[in-house]
């Protein structure tokens, strides 16, 4: 399932992926996955994700409909 | 004999080969590759994937040697032909999924070498089939252009995936 909440609140802070990836120390084809829902990330890597987005755990990769 | 003196000694250059790529690695100053998660996943995937195809191709010529392949090719060149698979699956389901070159990792003069190693190899490889002493008598021998032709076909296959990769990731539309 897209991640459109990481995706929106990436736009929001105006990064691209790559910008998003070498904040996370990962690359951008992994945050391209994440936010295609082709790929889980570790809780290391959401977190990561959450500190460099301001964004809590649950804004971005929680599902609230589930 | 003398061939099989010559055969041992091609091995034993290529232990003392790797045993010496291995020490400069793990004692190298210099900056290894970094693979996130995702990579690292996906590169267990294709070490999965190598090791089953190397598997598959020693059974294949198991069951072809029995119908006589070794009349045609020798036993080295048999061997060598599976673990050039392996590692040639290795390296395009890698190279696909971006996870054979690290983050932040120049990959320029790697993709050189491979293209280096892959022309000259394949180029031997040909010479010797056309002018037919990559056979002794009779059968395809793996000190006399063989591996050559083995190894050449192998970085030739891995130097199209990077180069289609590279061409891929140019025509990406953008996020």
């Amino acid at each position: 399932m897209k991640n459109l909440k990481m995706k929106s609140a990436r736009a929001s802070k105006d990064y691209s992926q790559e910008q998003l990836a070498k904040l996370c120390n990962v690359s951008r084809q992994t945050i391209n996955a994440i936010e295609k829902g082709d790929y889980n990330p570790t809780i290391n890597l959401c977190i990561a994700i959450c500190k460099a987005l301001d964004k809590t755990l649950d804004e971005l990769f929680w599902d609230v409909e589930a | 004999m003398p061939e099989k003196i010559e055969m041992m000694l091609v091995a034993i250059m290529l232990l003392a080969a790797i045993l010496t790529i291995a020490f400069i690695s793990k004692n190298s100053k210099l900056k290894m590759q970094h693979f996130d998660e995702m990579q690292l996943l996906i590169r267990a995937t294709a070490y999965r994937n190598a090791y089953f195809t190397v598997i598959g191709v020693l059974a294949a010529l198991m069951v072809l040697s029995t119908f006589g392949l070794n009349n045609i090719v020798d036993t080295a060149t048999q061997m060598c032909t599976a673990l050039m698979a392996g590692i040639t699956v290795f390296a395009v389901y890698c190279i696909k999924k971006d996870a054979f070159f690290g983050i932040d990792y120049d990959n320029k003069g790697y993709v050189y070498m491979i293209f280096a190693i892959g022309v000259f190899n394949l180029v031997m490889g040909i010479w010797r089939l056309i002018d037919g002493t990559i056979r002794v008598d009779g059968v395809i021998t793996f000190t006399h252009g063989a591996s050559n032709l083995i190894i050449g076909a192998g970085f030739f296959i891995v130097l199209v995936a990077l180069l289609l990769k590279k061409s891929d990731d140019k025509s990406e539309v953008g996020e």
